[in-house]
C-alpha cells in the first residue's frame, strides 16, 4: 500500500512573481488564478459592470507585472496588484464617464446618482437590483472614500495594507472608512435591515 | 483571508447588503480570455523590451565603434605637408636671360684642339644667351630664404677667368 505523501507547499507569490518575470507561463497562470477573483470584485465595485471590470483586471495584471520595479516587494503582491487594478479601474471609469457625458441622450449617468438619492424600493429587490442600488450608492461616494471602502470590503485588505496601497496614513484610512459607512448607511437606509 | 482590523461596527447592516449584492462572477471562458490576453500582452511587452535592449546595445556598440574609429583615423599631430603654391615663373617674360652681357664677360682666349685662339672681337656680342627659360625650371622661389624678384637679381655664377 503506498504511503500517503504530503503535498508540496504551494509556491508563494514572491516565487511566482520571480518566475513570471523570467517568462514562465505556468507561474503566470497560477498567479492569475490565485488573485483574479479579488481583483475582479474590486474592479467591479469601482466600475459597476462586468465587461469593464474584466478589462481593468487585465490591465491591472499586465501593469502590475510589467512595473514590478516600482513594486519593489515592499508589500504583498496582492496589495500591489489591487493598487494597480484600482488605478486601472478609476482610469477606465473616467474614460467611460467622459464618453457618457459626450453621448448623453437622456439615459442615466454612468453609475451616477443624479440627485444624490437612490430609488426607494417598492418590493423586495432581487440580487441584480440590489447590486445596482449598491453600485449607485458607491458611485455617490467621493472617489477616495469609495476606493478605500472597496479595497477593505471587497479587496479584503487590512487598514495598513490599504494605507500602503494608496500611499496614505493609517488614520486617513480609518476616517475615510468611517465616513464611507455613514454615507452608505444613509444612502441604503431603505435597503438595510436595522 | 483573515482581516486583522476589527470591524468598527460588527453589526454593520451594510455588510449584509454587501454580501447579498455579490458581483456576478465571469465564466471560465471569460477568465480564460482575460488570462490569454494578459499572457499575450506580457509576451509582447517582453519582446518589445528585448528589442529595445538590443537596439540600445546596437546603438551603444555603434557609438563605441565610431569613437574607436575616430580615434584611430583622426589625423595625428605630425605636420602634414602643406600644399605649396608654386608662383608663376618670374622669368617667363624673358626670351633670353640677361644673366650677363658682353661687358660683363671678357673672353681672352678660346680653347680649341689644344690651341688657344686669341679672341679679337667678342664672340658673343650683346646679351649672352647662356640659358633660356626652357633650360631653367623654378622649383621654389624662396629657397633658403633668398628671393629673386627679378632676373637681374639672380646670382651670377661665372667660371673663373684665366688672366
Amino acid at each position: 500500500m503506498p504511503r500517503p505523501t504530503s503535498l508540496p507547499a504551494p509556491p508563494t507569490d514572491d516565487d511566482l512573481v520571480t518566475r513570471v518575470t523570467g517568462g514562465d507561463p505556468a507561474a503566470l497562470d497560477v498567479l492569475f488564478r490565485r488573485h483574479r477573483d479579488v481583483a475582479y470584485r474590486v474592479a467591479y465595485r469601482l466600475l459597476g459592470n462586468e465587461s469593464d471590470a474584466l478589462d481593468a483586471v487585465q490591465d491591472g495584471f499586465v501593469n502590475a507585472i510589467t512595473h514590478l520595479a516600482r513594486y519593489g516587494r515592499k508589500s504583498s503582491f496582492k496589495t500591489w496588484l489591487l493598487r494597480v487594478v484600482t488605478n486601472a479601474s478609476l482610469d477606465l471609469g473616467r474614460v467611460r464617464r467622459r464618453l457618457d457625458s459626450r453621448f448623453a441622450d437622456g439615459h442615466e449617468p454612468y453609475l451616477g446618482v443624479a440627485d444624490g438619492r437612490l430609488p426607494v424600493p417598492e418590493h423586495n429587490l432581487d440580487r441584480a437590483d440590489l447590486r445596482r442600488v449598491l453600485d449607485r450608492a458607491l458611485a455617490a461616494l467621493p472617489e477616495p472614500q469609495r476606493t478605500t471602502f472597496v479595497l477593505h470590503a471587497d479587496g479584503g485588505l487590512s487598514y495598513q495594507e490599504i494605507a500602503d496601497a494608496l500611499g496614505i496614513a493609517l488614520g486617513t484610512v480609518m476616517s475615510r472608512l468611517y465616513y464611507a459607512r455613514q454615507r452608505l448607511k444613509c444612502l441604503l437606509a431603505h435597503h438595510v435591515t436595522p | 483571508m483573515t482581516r486583522p482590523d476589527p470591524d468598527p461596527t460588527p453589526d454593520d447592516p451594510i455588510r449584509d447588503v454587501w454580501a447579498n449584492a455579490y458581483p456576478p462572477m465571469p465564466s471560465e471562458a471569460e477568465w480564460r480570455a482575460v488570462g490569454d490576453g494578459i499572457a499575450t500582452r506580457l509576451t509582447a511587452a517582453r519582446r518589445a523590451r528585448t528589442t529595445r535592449r538590443w537596439a540600445v546595445v546596437g546603438l551603444v556598440s555603434g557609438l563605441a565603434a565610431a569613437v574607436v574609429a575616430g580615434v584611430l583615423l583622426w589625423p595625428r599631430s605630425t605636420p602634414t605637408p602643406s600644399v605649396v603654391e608654386v608662383a608663376a615663373d618670374p622669368l617667363a617674360e624673358y626670351d633670353v636671360l640677361p644673366i650677363a652681357t658682353e661687358s660683363d664677360v671678357m673672353v681672352s682666349a678660346v680653347r680649341s684642339n689644344n690651341i688657344e685662339l686669341v679672341a679679337c672681337d667678342h664672340p658673343l656680342p650683346g646679351v649672352m644667351p647662356l640659358a633660356t627659360p626652357n633650360d631653367i625650371s623654378v622649383a621654389r622661389t624662396d629657397a633658403g630664404g633668398m628671393s629673386v624678384p627679378t632676373p637681374a637679381d639672380a646670382p651670377l655664377f661665372v667660371e673663373g677667368l684665366d688672366k
